[in-house]
C-alpha cells in the first residue's frame, strides 16, 4: 500500500459514517424543507414557501422568543453555577470528593425521574408539594405559586431545572480547567497580597477563558437544540414554555407538516450558527490574550 | 462401487434432512401479527387493572390462534400517553416497524389517522357484518364516506365521579344544577376537601368543560354551531361561545374547581381523588374499572349539571369510541383483516368487552352491564358526539391550550375566545376548508 495514501484510507470508514449519518440527513432535510412533505409522501417543490410561512407564524415566533429567554437563563446559569461549584469543591476541604460526586448525580439521572421529582416537589402544598411547604413554613406563603403551571413563571422554572440538571457537568469542565492552572501564579498573587476574591478574579478567571469559551458554547447549543426533554416532561410545552424544538415536534408529529418542521429546524440551525460565529469571532481576541 | 457407496451414504443424510425440514417447516411458516396501541389506553379492556388487560388479551389471542393455526405469535405493543399516540404510531410506521392491527380510538381516527393515510378502509368488513353493530357505532369511525375502524367498544359517556362518603359527611345530595353544586361547595371545603379536581396538565381534558357548557348555551345545538363555525358562519367570539367559556371559568371562580388543577396529570389527579382529598372529578365512564378497583370509599356518578340560566339541557359526550383499524403499512393485511373480523364477532367481542362492565356496547349481541353504576350511566344515553372529533386537530390543540390558560386564571374568557378565533382565521388564510 502506498504509505502516503494510508492516512486517507484510514479516514474512509469514519468519513463514510459521517456522510451517511450526518451529511446525508442534513442534505435530505434541507431538500425536504423546500418540498411539500407530509411524512409519507414527498410532493411538489415549494421553494422558500415553508420558510416564509414559518417566519410569519406568530406561534413560531413566540416559541422562538421562549427559546431565547430559556437560552439566556440556561447559558448564564450553567456557567455561573458550574464555576461557583467548581471553585467550592476545589478548596482543600474534607469530603470535597464526595460532594463532587453528589453534585454530578443530576447529570446521570433519567429525565423521567427528573420530571417526576420536580413536578411533585414544585406542586401545590395541598398536593404534597415540598417547595411551597418550605416557603409557607418560613413565613413566605405569599411567594407560593404554581411553579410549573403559570405562564411567565413556568419557563423560568423549567430553565432553572435545566441549570440544576447540567451544572454538575459544567462544574467538572471548570474543575478540569482549574487543575491545569500553574500553582505558582497563585503563589505570586499571594505574595502580592491578593485575597481570595482577587486571586479568583485576576488568576482563575483569565486562565479559565478557553474553558469558559467551550462551556458557554456547549451550554448555548444545548439550550437551543436539547431543551425538548426537560420541557416535555415538566410542562408538555404548555403554560408559555413552548420552545422551538417542542413546536417543531408538534408541527411534524401532531399536525403531520414535516415540511414546515424541517424549515423550522433549518431556521434554528441558522440562528445557532450565527450566534456561535459571532461568539467565536468575539472570543478570538480574548483568547489570544490569554 | 465407490459411487454406489457414496449414494448409499447420502440416503440417511437425505432422510435426516427431510425429517428435520418437516419438523421445522410448520414453525417457520407460522406468522406473526402485531397489534399496536398508540397509547397505553389503546388496549383490550382499557382502563382495567393490568392483570385484567393481560388475561383478557391472552384469552382472546388464544381463541384466535386456535381458529388460525397459521399464527404463531401475536405481539401487543401499547404504551405512552394519549397526547403522544399519533406521534408514536407515525414513528413506528415511518421506521418500518411491523404494525398490522391498530387499537384505535374514534377521536384520532376522525381527526388524524384517516386523513394522514395511516389506516386502511374497512368498509368490506363492516358491510358484511352490518347487523352486528348498534346504531351510530360505525358512524363514529366514518370519515369522508368510508369506514376506517371496526367498532369493538364499550359505549362511554362523560360523567362526574364523586366520593359518596364525603358527600354524606357534608350532608349534600347529588347536584342536579350548577347552582346546587355551587351551594354545596363551601360545605365540602369546610371538611378540608377540594370540591372538584381536574387533570389540568393534560390539556386535552379541559375542552370537556367548554363543550358541556356550550351544549347548554346553544340550546343543545353545539354540533351545528361548530359546523357553522368551521364554515365561517359563526365565531368563537359569538355570545354563546363566550358565555360557555365564562360558565366554564365560573367553576374556578365559584370555588368548586381547584385553581391549581393545571399542576396535575391524570395519575396525580386520581391519587388526590382516591386519597379522599377531593370530592369529585369530571371524566368519563372509561374510568369506571379503575375507580372500582382503586377507590377505598363509596362512590357514584352524576351527569354534568344544568345551568339554570341557560336554555339547553345537560348532555353527556361519548359513544362507541374504541375499535380496531388495519394499518396501511401492514405487510399482511389479510391476516390483520381476519383478526379484526374475528374480534368483531359477538362471542369474541363479549370476551373483550365484559371486563369493562360497559353501560352499553357497540354490538347488538353484547348487552351492557346491569350493576347500579351502569344503570345510572345508561340514563345519560344517547350520548352526543365529542366536538374535538369535529374540530381540526390543529384547532383542537389551540382550544385545549386556551381553555387551560383560562381555567388557570391567566386569560379571560374573552381573550381565550379571541385567540381561538385568531387561530381559526389563520388556518383559513393558510388554506383550510371545512370538509376537505
Amino acid at each position: 500500500m502506498n504509505t502516503s495514501a494510508t492516512p486517507y484510507a484510514l479516514l474512509v470508514p469514519g468519513m463514510a459514517l459521517l456522510f451517511v449519518f450526518m451529511l446525508l440527513p442534513i442534505g435530505y432535510g434541507l431538500w425536504l424543507s423546500v418540498h411539500d412533505f407530509d411524512g409519507l409522501h414527498v410532493g411538489a417543490f415549494a421553494g422558500l414557501a415553508h420558510y416564509r410561512e414559518v417566519l410569519s407564524d406568530p406561534s413560531f415566533l413566540q416559541a422562538l422568543g421562549h427559546t431565547v429567554i430559556f437560552a439566556i437563563i440556561v447559558v448564564i446559569g450553567k456557567n455561573v453555577v458550574g464555576l461557583a461549584l467548581a471553585s467550592l469543591v476545589s478548596l482543600p476541604l474534607r469530603g470535597s470528593r464526595a460532594v463532587r460526586t453528589i453534585l454530578f448525580l443530576p447529570v446521570t439521572l433519567n429525565i423521567i425521574v427528573i420530571g417526576a421529582f420536580w413536578t411533585f416537589f414544585l406542586s401545590a402544598r395541598r398536593f404534597g408539594g415540598l417547595f411551597n411547604e418550605i416557603l409557607f413554613s418560613l413565613g413566605l406563603g405569599s411567594l407560593e405559586a404554581s411553579w410549573l403551571a403559570t405562564p411567565g413563571v413556568a419557563l423560568v422554572t423549567v430553565a432553572l431545572v435545566e441549570v440544576w440538571r447540567w451544572s454538575g457537568l459544567h462544574m467538572l469542565i471548570f474543575l478540569a480547567g482549574m487543575q491545569t492552572i500553574d500553582p505558582s501564579l497563585y503563589d505570586a498573587a499571594r505574595l502580592d497580597g491578593a485575597n481570595a476574591w482577587a486571586r479568583f478574579r485576576n488568576v482563575t478567571l483569565p486562565q479559565l477563558k478557553p474553558i469558559l469559551f467551550v462551556s458557554t458554547l456547549l451550554a448555548l447549543m444545548g439550550a437551543f437544540v436539547r431543551s425538548f426533554d426537560v420541557v416535555w416532561v415538566l410542562t408538555r410545552a404548555g403554560f408559555g414554555t413552548d420552545v422551538v424544538v417542542t413546536h417543531l415536534y408538534n408541527e411534524a408529529f401532531q399536525f403531520g407538516r414535516f415540511d414546515r418542521a424541517a424549515a423550522m429546524g433549518y431556521i434554528l440551525f441558522a440562528i445557532i450558527a450565527v450566534i456561535s460565529f459571532v461568539y467565536v469571532a468575539a472570543s478570538k481576541g480574548g483568547r489570544a490574550n490569554v | 462401487m465407490l459411487a454406489r457407496l457414496r449414494n448409499a451414504a447420502r440416503l440417511p443424510l437425505l432422510a435426516a434432512l427431510m425429517v428435520t425440514s418437516a419438523a421445522i417447516a410448520p414453525a417457520m411458516a407460522q406468522e406473526k401479527l402485531v397489534v399496536f396501541g398508540p397509547s397505553s389506553w389503546d388496549t383490550f379492556a382499557p382502563g382495567s387493572p393490568e392483570d385484567v388487560v393481560k388475561s383478557t388479551t391472552e384469552a382472546f389471542d388464544a381463541k384466535f390462534k386456535a381458529a388460525h393455526p397459521e399464527v404463531g405469535e401475536i405481539v401487543h405493543d401499547s404504551r405512552g400517553t394519549i397526547a403522544d399516540g399519533l406521534a408514536r404510531l407515525r414513528n413506528a410506521q415511518l421506521a418500518g416497524d411491523q404494525v398490522d392491527v391498530i387499537v384505535c380510538a374514534a377521536n384520532p381516527v376522525n381527526t388524524s389517522y384517516a386523513r394522514l393515510g395511516l389506516i386502511s378502509p374497512v368498509d368490506d368488513i363492516v358491510g358484511a357484518m352490518a347487523d352486528t353493530f348498534t346504531e351510530g357505532s360505525t358512524a363514529n369511525f366514518t370519515v369522508g364516506g368510508k369506514v376506517w375502524g371496526v367498532p369493538v367498544s364499550a359505549v362511554n359517556v362523560t360523567t362526574f365521579f364523586y366520593n359518596k362518603d364525603l358527600f354524606d359527611q357534608a350532608g349534600i345530595a347529588v347536584p342536579k344544577t350548577y347552582e346546587e353544586f355551587k351551594a354545596a361547595g363551601p360545605k365540602l371545603a369546610a371538611l378540608g376537601v377540594i370540591p372538584v379536581i381536574h387533570q389540568g396538565k393534560n390539556a386535552w381534558m379541559w375542552p370537556l368543560y367548554y363543550m358541556s357548557s356550550l351544549a347548554e348555551t346553544t340550546d343543545n345545538k353545539q354540533l351545528a354551531f361548530v359546523q357553522d363555525l368551521l364554515q365561517g358562519k359563526a365565531k368563537f367570539t359569538d355570545p354563546v361561545s363566550v358565555e360557555a367559556l365564562k360558565l366554564s371559568r365560573a367553576w374556578v371562580d365559584d370555588g368548586l374547581l381547584d385553581p391549581q388543577s393545571n399542576e396535575l396529570d391524570e395519575d396525580a389527579m386520581k391519587a388526590v381523588f382516591y386519597s379522599g382529598k377531593a370530592a369529585a372529578y369530571f371524566g368519563g365512564s372509561w374510568d369506571v374499572p379503575g375507580v372500582a378497583s382503586n377507590a377505598g370509599f363509596k362512590w357514584g356518578v352524576f351527569k354534568f349539571p344544568k345551568y339554570e340560566s341557560q336554555p339547553g339541557n345537560p348532555v353527556a359526550f361519548g359513544g362507541a369510541e374504541s375499535g380496531l383499524c388495519i394499518s396501511s403499512s401492514s405487510k399482511n393485511p389479510d391476516l390483520a383483516k381476519a383478526y379484526v373480523t374475528f374480534a368483531a364477532q359477538d362471542a369474541n367481542a363479549k370476551i373483550l368487552l365484559d371486563p369493562l362492565k360497559p353501560i352499553a356496547t357497540s354490538h347488538k349481541g353484547v348487552a351492557g352491564s346491569d350493576d347500579p353504576i351502569s344503570k345510572d350511566l345508561q340514563g345519560y344515553l344517547p350520548a352526543d358526539k365529542f366536538l374535538d372529533w369535529v374540530w381540526p386537530r390543529e384547532l383542537t390543540e389551540t382550544i385545549q391550550r386556551e381553555v387551560q390558560s383560562m381555567m388557570g386564571g391567566t386569560e379571560t374568557p374573552e381573550q381565550a375566545a379571541a385567540n381561538m378565533q385568531a387561530k381559526f382565521d389563520a388556518m383559513v388564510a393558510a388554506g383550510y376548508v371545512y370538509g376537505k
